[in-house]
């Protein structure tokens, strides 16, 4: 997996029920509880393996099937978050 | 090729920011295109550095007070930034601008009591701004207040019904009230003109 600029993720605001808002643009976006737990480890600065481990933990579920999410939520932040 | 040795080296000293003015200062007006010029490069503080310069020149008001707003919240320093919009915002009172620009900062920092009153403080000067209704939507969403959400979705809708981002709100803020048929309805006009819409397909998906 590549990397992800985690000052750029702390643009990322998020309110309650996965409300998150990009301060650099101000659009919009809805996470939810997965997405919203891999954005707040990837703006803690972990690595995409570590995140899916913890992912993978507190969700109770296959490392292969967290990686293949989280690698396409990776890519959504990396679309949506120039 | 000695003139353009010193050109250089005056240019270098301007450019780096922290650095000691150059001895001959720079005008205001130079130091506002070094200042854009660096911000387009992503070097925020640095195009920072020529706007404190320009106000070290006596440079003062709104527009200063507004680009410093600007650059520090870009520097990700938000508590100065918001100040900085408040300057401007006594500079000019009836500016919308360093309202819809303060409120960056201050959502930035979850104050949202405080965005909130500066989008109200817009509309009150510019009814119907859809970038404020859209903020404040999502002030009241992010809190969750998914009435009040409701309600600025719909008016920022009013004024651009093709925003696919308020749509999306909209539909999440009825799903959240278990208004689920109004709910449906919205997700579904997400998608017939997004189809790969991230938003709406979760949303479409918890029912």
């Amino acid at each position: 997996m590549n990397t992800i600029d985690a000052k750029r993720m702390k643009d990322l605001v998020v309110g309650k029920d996965g409300a998150a808002f990009d301060t650099k643009t101000g659009r919009t976006y809805r996470l939810n509880p997965s997405g919203e737990m891999a954005l707040r480890l990837l703006q803690d600065g972990l690595g995409e393996d570590e995140v899916v481990g913890r992912l993978a933990a507190h969700f109770a579920q296959h490392a292969a099937v967290v990686a293949a999410g989280t690698e396409a939520f990776v890519g959504q932040l990396r679309r949506y978050l120039p | 090729m000695e003139r353009a040795a010193i050109f250089v080296a005056v240019m270098m000293t301007l450019a780096m920011p922290g650095a000691a003015p150059a001895a001959e200062a720079a005008s205001v007006q130079e130091l506002y295109r070094l200042s854009y010029a660096t911000e387009a490069r992503g070097d925020f503080s640095g195009a920072l550095h020529f706007m404190d310069e320009a106000a070290k020149q006596g440079e003062a008001g709104y527009l200063l007070h507004l680009r410093r707003g600007w650059l520090l919240h870009l520097a990700r320093r938000h508590a100065e930034s918001a100040l900085a919009y408040a300057r401007a915002m006594e500079a000019e009172p009836r500016a919308v601008e360093p309202r819809l620009g303060g409120m960056l900062p201050l959502m930035a920092q979850r104050r949202w009591k405080e965005a909130e009153r500066l989008g109200q403080d817009v509309l009150s000067i510019a009814p119907g701004d859809f970038t404020a209704q859209g903020r404040l939507a999502f002030i009241q969403y992010a809190q969750g207040n998914f009435a009040p959400a409701e309600a600025w979705y719909r008016g920022a809708l009013a004024a651009y019904p093709g925003s696919v981002e308020m749509r999306a709100g909209l539909a999440w803020s009825l799903l959240k009230q278990r208004h689920l048929t109004d709910a449906r309805s919205e997700f579904e006009k997400v998608l017939r003109v997004a189809p790969d819409n991230p938003s709406a397909n979760e949303g479409l998906g918890q029912f």
